[in-house]
């Protein structure tokens, strides 16, 4: 019916709802074509939120099985809307980027874990990437850091320059 | 070896290197570019470096050592900065920020006068003239700049001239000139 009259703006609402709403459990051909269709159609640098918004419960239905590409994409629409914090929260959760244990300014070792206060000492943190992870989504982890100046990563890439520049 | 002591010291980064340069290029490329915004030229210097010397495919892009000549340039590394600016004029002798580039770098050591004469020529010839931009405008400037300095008074008159009657109000704004000489 919205379809017919052309109201676009409540025609992307509904579809949103559906893909909220709808059990991808026994409705995945639909909940599919209708996230093709929405994706495909916010176009406009002013629906990046509704982009975002749609990947984000789509992360939410799959949780563990969130396609990579999908994940990409949410990264770096995150990334473009400046939201470095939470496309860093994002990428450790989905791929198991774990901290390694850093000492505090006492000297004691402090156990970490992903959470909001972890970007108050993000520079005395020392990021684990499993081997596994998606390259693009390392790239994307690395952007983000940068992004928040995490001073580790420079310091270590002109020490490894250092060292390819001898060998 | 190196791949060795790289993975021993961890940096995030270090596990990118353990690849062909080729299956990751993409990867190192959003990287340095990453760099190059947040004006970290030393970082982004290196990682385009890499690209340069270890995928074929950044050879021949024009937008890669445009950035590898900044970063150089940032750097006072003037002799690496020209080479990728001739690189890059080499790859499109058309593109007006690539030659104004090289320009400005060669200007500064009058021995090279004569080549960046060429280039300015060279642009400016496949250069619709009537369509005017702030690049092309620039080369202009330049290119009377350079005639003036090796004494080619006919040519630096004409120009000029012709510089001045077109584009009185581009020339009369001190940051036009200014920034160009």
């Amino acid at each position: 019916m919205l379809e017919e009259k052309k109201d676009q703006r409540r025609l992307i609402l509904a579809k949103l709802m559906l893909l909220k709403y709808v059990d991808t459990n026994t409705h995945l051909d639909i909940y599919d074509i209708y996230f093709n269709q929405v994706m495909a159609e916010l176009n406009n640098e002013a629906d990046i939120s509704k982009k975002i918004y749609v990947l984000r419960n789509d992360m939410k239905k799959f949780q563990s099985k969130f396609a990579v590409e999908r994940l990409r994409l949410l990264i770096e629409l995150l990334n473009k809307q400046r939201q470095f914090k939470e496309s860093i929260s994002i990428m450790m959760n989905q791929c198991q980027i774990t901290i390694a244990a850093s000492q505090d300014q006492s000297g004691q070792q402090q156990a970490l874990v992903n959470t909001p206060e972890m970007f108050l000492y993000l520079n005395s943190l020392h990021f684990d990437v499993p081997v596994g992870c998606n390259n693009y989504i390392r790239g994307l982890f690395i952007v983000s850091l940068i992004n928040l100046d995490y001073l580790n990563e420079e310091v270590r890439i002109v020490f490894i320059f250092k060292l390819v520049e001898i060998f | 070896m190196l791949i060795k002591i790289v993975l021993n010291i961890k940096p995030l980064i270090a596990y990118l290197y353990t690849f062909d340069a080729e299956e990751v290029a993409d990867e190192f490329r959003l990287i340095a570019e990453t760099y190059y915004k947040r004006k970290n030229y030393a970082c982004a210097r290196n990682i385009f470096h890499y690209l340069l010397t270890n995928v074929r495919d950044c050879l021949v892009q024009l937008d890669i050592w445009l950035k590898y000549g900044n970063c150089c340039n940032y750097l006072d590394e003037v002799d690496d900065a020209i080479n990728a600016y001739r690189n890059a004029v080499n790859l499109d002798s058309s593109n007006c920020e690539a030659a104004l580039h090289l320009v400005n770098m060669l200007k500064k050591n009058s021995q090279l006068f004569d080549e960046a004469a060429t280039v300015i020529d060279k642009t400016l010839s496949q250069k619709d003239t009537a369509c005017l931009n702030t690049e092309i405008l620039n080369l202009k400037i330049n290119q009377c700049f350079i005639q003036y300095e090796k004494n080619e008074y006919e040519s630096y008159v004409r120009n000029a001239r012709q510089l001045l009657f077109n584009n009185l109000m581009f020339v009369l704004e001190p940051e036009n000139v200014n920034g160009t000489l």
